[in-house]
């Protein structure tokens, strides 16, 4: 397992000299550092943008009998990256009666808070952007902020159809996230931290979802369910919702602009599988089974992030199936489903969590 | 189950309704329908239909065409029921100037309306899918379509606009190969009905969607004339080739799909089970029919249409097609009116949408199955 | 928009068609029915292969009401075809019962210049848009119809395309032999 921690900590400490030695300013250093890390993590995002729309019309092609892109590059491995260089080379229109302040920030409102949630996530031991002892929280809060993006997005294209998908948004991802968090609460009684670390680290001897009685898979169906609300994705899709709305929010917004809302689209996809990934399936952690040592060590031979990815993708994969598979439900069945059904069954399971907790009924070293 | 509701409350000074404009450019109007729909919220106060964006005169150039020549303008009405629209309008030639189609025509004309009526029924049941939001029904429908296309292709050289029955019998006969690629279409598409019920009717979504959703009461779907699927979804049992025979329908054993509920699941419903009767009709056709024989009748150079109203009526895949033809003695025709089951259909629309939502406009829209060039002419 | 009662002088006038002549025939059981519930005023006609009873314009709503009294639920069709040389419009009411396989037609004559009938939207809803296409493509306005507006054209649209005197001033037709 120690072949696996890299050694970020020393490249971190030898950049940190290396930019002391130029700059002579602690501040500017922090500062450069700062942007190096947001570099890496916006190259990361954009491949990671890439990859996933790459994935999501494979899935969608060979769920339909069709192969999908197979023209640029072998089986169509660059289609996407045409398509992206399309997207940000073509004119960027501003239509006349935009309220144009709050037009052009809102794709960067919806783009900034998926962008930075993901520096929270750890990809694997010591690779993560930013470490913090309430993580987990913060996420929550700031990847709410993309609802400001929709909901502006709709009120400034001056748009009754915009209008009409941003009211939705609002309503629906602020009627979910309550699903989500009360979803995420349940696990975290259970953890005893809102750090994603030490998250990741409470479950060395087992899975969140199983180790957690019956409370960890409700807590992880209801963020599924939950959280593609949030995304906006099929079978919650209202609020784009194309044979309705035409393109809901986003009608109005072309080349980079819709870029970034596509590009927020699929970080908030990968994002929420992250989460789930790190909160229900143990982050980079691989599969453990109790004092089991020769088996977890053959399963720590494969490499952390390779735990990490491989699960965020099946996940990933599962919210792309729903939306190959699932029709859209209609807007009052949607908020009935959340108010009357989901959320209330969130609360029990929190309170039933709760109380196992605190009577420690969970195998926290066994299996 | 939502109950319709009217709103009340929404009276105060500064209140205002908000109306928007869902199409001609709208990927769930099936083509260029304009409709103005009054909201409060998501819910529709009103809805009023604008036509006439595809609108191309038909009914006047018929004045200026001999009646083989508009057996062509008719393909373009209803597109996907083309067969049936050339079929009808061959019977208003036919009955006007007393010309007897020969019997293998007449099996021609049967299986080739029926697979019209299953490619049809495909389409439909695609783009459902896409309105209610799933994407994956849509390929679907259009992958079985295509075997339709392709034997259509082979027999009359044309996959959209066929123009194969004309007055007198069917343009061409058939390729050898088209009985078996029929029946091996028959026993390749029975069980892909049932894949379509896996795949989309079970969904506690669509149901959720449509069960209940738009109900037309039996009593409005006869005074606005709707006919075809969306009439026997509201439990009348009225099919043009059951209870108007025309052709050799009488001759085949099958049933009218009816479903008493009248809601958009109903008309689902009834479309799935048309399809199957479709099939039962294709195999006792091509078993019936006489593998050789003449099948067109010879005509006259000059089709003069005596004097007198004609009118003959089929059933197509939305419902009822009529032709109304008024001749004065001369090859073409004083007057032609063409009853569309389109035009009928959405007349009843406006009035059942009342008090639903946005996303149900849709949903309605699409199990009244309309074809804008239907209802425009 | 302003009616075109009658053609302007350097229009081609279409060529004659004198009205249908009755023809004596027997009327079969179905046409009897129908004549026994129309009354006296209905006329038959068997001109071609659509039964025919021709009735006065002033008692069209009054002979509806009696089909639809009589259990001819379904209205099929309504048109009207224009006959310039005799000045008239016949208008053509087709008529069945969903229990039915016979349909028959209902027509009526009114005058060009008055071009004006009540509406049987009230009894049918189905004639509800048909009216409106007739008035749309003839100018005949319906008296009492609740939404008298155009269907298929424009709302600006000058002139009524099926009447046969109509020219297309819009569009440039160019105008073939046949």
């Amino acid at each position: 397992m120690n072949n696996f921690i890299y050694k970020t900590d020393s490249m971190v400490e030898w950049l940190t000299n290396w930019l002391q030695q130029h700059l002579h300013n602690p501040l500017l250093v922090e500062i450069v550092k700062m942007l190096v890390g947001a570099g890496v993590l916006a190259g990361f995002v954009s491949v990671l943008a890439m990859v996933l729309i790459y994935i999501e019309r494979k899935v969608a092609a060979h769920m339909q009998q069709r192969l999908g892109p197979m023209r640029v590059g072998p089986h169509g491995i660059f289609q996407t990256v045409a398509d992206s260089i399309k997207l940000l080379t073509k004119e960027c229109i501003t239509p006349q009666d935009v309220d144009r302040f709050v037009f052009n920030l809102a794709p960067l409102v919806c783009f900034v808070a998926a962008f930075v949630s993901l520096s929270f996530i750890p990809f694997a031991p010591r690779i993560q952007a930013v470490n913090f002892n309430v993580g987990i929280l913060f996420i929550l809060g700031i990847s709410s902020l993309g609802v400001f993006g929709i909901l502006a997005a709709g009120w400034a294209s001056n748009n009754k159809w915009s209008l009409l998908g941003a009211m939705r948004a609002g309503a629906q991802i602020i009627s979910y996230e309550l699903s989500a968090v009360l979803a995420l609460l349940a696990i975290l009684i259970f953890a005893g931290t809102l750090d994603f670390k030490e998250i990741v680290e409470s479950q060395r001897n087992g899975w969140w979802i199983w180790r957690a009685h019956g409370i960890g898979i409700v807590a992880f169906l209801i963020y599924t369910i939950a959280s593609t609300a949030e995304c906006n994705r099929t079978p919650f899709d209202i609020v784009e919702g194309e044979s309705e709305l035409t393109a809901g929010f986003h009608t109005e917004y072309s080349a980079i602009k819709f870029a970034m809302f596509f590009l927020a689209e699929f970080i908030n996809v990968f994002l929420v599988c992250a989460i789930s990934a790190t909160v229900f399936f143990g982050g980079w952690m691989p599969f453990h089974i109790g004092d089991m040592t020769a088996l977890n060590g053959i399963f720590d031979l494969v490499p952390p992030f390779v735990w990490f990815f491989g699960k965020v993708f099946a996940l990933v994969f599962v919210v792309m199936w729903f939306r190959w598979t699932f029709p859209r439900l209609r807007v009052d069945q949607l908020m009935r489903f959340e108010w009357k059904y989901l959320m209330p069954l969130a609360l029990i399971n929190l309170g039933v969590g709760a109380v196992l907790a605190a009577y420690g009924g969970f195998f926290f070293n066994k299996f | 189950m939502s109950a319709p509701t009217t709103d009340t409350k929404a009276k105060s000074p500064t209140y205002q309704d908000y109306f928007i404009n869902m199409g001609p450019q709208h990927p769930s109007t099936h083509g260029v329908l304009r409709m103005i729909v009054k909201l409060s919220g998501e819910t529709v106060l009103g809805l009023t239909p604008h036509l006439g964006y595809v609108h191309r005169g038909i009914e006047k150039m018929t004045e200026a065409q001999t009646a083989v020549q508009i057996t062509h303008l008719t393909d373009r009405l209803d597109y996907l029921s083309a067969h049936m629209n050339n079929w009808a309008w061959s019977m208003t030639v036919e009955q006007a100037l007393g010309i007897a189609v020969p019997e293998r025509a007449e099996y021609l004309r049967v299986i080739m309306s029926e697979l019209t009526r299953i490619a049809s029924h495909q389409l439909w049941w695609g783009v459902f899918g896409m309105d209610l939001g799933a994407f994956t029904p849509f390929l679907y429908g259009f992958r079985d379509r295509e075997m339709i296309n392709d034997i259509f292709e082979k027999s009359c050289g044309s996959r959209l606009t066929m123009n194969y029955i004309c007055p007198g019998g069917v343009t061409q006969d058939v390729t050898g190969e088209f009985e078996g690629e029929t029946r091996r279409f028959v026993e390749y598409f029975k069980p892909i009905i049932e894949e379509y019920e896996t795949l989309v009717s079970g969904n506690v979504i669509i149901q959720e969607r449509t069960k209940g959703v738009g109900i037309l009461p039996a009593d409005r779907a006869k005074a606005y004339g709707c006919t075809g699927p969306v009439l026997r979804a509201s439990g009348v049992d009225y099919d043009l080739r059951k209870n108007h025979p025309y052709g050799v329908y009488p001759r085949f054993d099958f049933r009218t799909a009816v479903s008493p509920e009248g809601d958009s699941w109903a008309r689902y419903i009834v479309r799935l089970e048309e399809m199957r009767q479709s099939l039962k009709i294709i195999t006792q056709a091509l078993d019936q029919m006489p593998k050789e024989g003449p099948v067109r009748t010879k005509l006259p150079p000059t089709l003069k249409i005596p004097k007198g109203r004609y009118m003959a009526r089929g059933e197509t895949a939305r419902g009822e097609i009529a032709f109304f033809l008024v001749g004065n003695d001369s090859p073409k025709p004083y007057r032609v009116k063409i009853r569309t089951p389109c035009f009928s259909n959405l007349s009843a629309f406006p009035e059942i949408i009342k008090g639903w939502r946005v996303a149900d406009i849709v949903t309605v829209l699409s199990t009244f199955d309309v074809v804008v060039p239907d209802i425009d002419r | 928009m302003s009616e075109a009662a009658s053609p302007p002088p350097n229009q081609p006038v279409p060529p004659a068609v004198p009205a249908p002549a009755p023809v004596p025939a027997a009327p079969d059981p179905f046409q009897l029915e129908i004549l026994n519930i129309l009354g006296p005023g209905a006329a038959l006609e068997n001109v071609g292969k659509l039964p025919t009873f021709r009735v006065a314009s002033e008692t069209i709503v009054e002979v509806c009401r009696k089909l639809q009294a009589a259990g001819f639920d379904y209205l099929i069709l309504i048109t009207a075809v224009d006959y310039p040389a005799e000045n008239r419009f016949e208008l053509n009411y087709v008529v069945t019962r969903f229990s039915q396989d016979r349909e028959f037609c209902v027509v009526t004559d009114i005058k060009r210049e008055v071009a004006r009938i009540e509406t049987v939207s009230d009894i049918w809803a189905a004639a509800d848009w048909q009216e409106r296409e007739i008035y749309d493509m003839y100018g005949i306005r319906f008296d009492r119809h609740p939404d008298l507006r155009r269907i298929l054209l424009d709302d600006t649209w000058q002139g009524y395309p099926l009447r046969k005197d109509y020219v297309d001033t819009v569009h440039d037709v160019i105008k073939r032999p046949y």
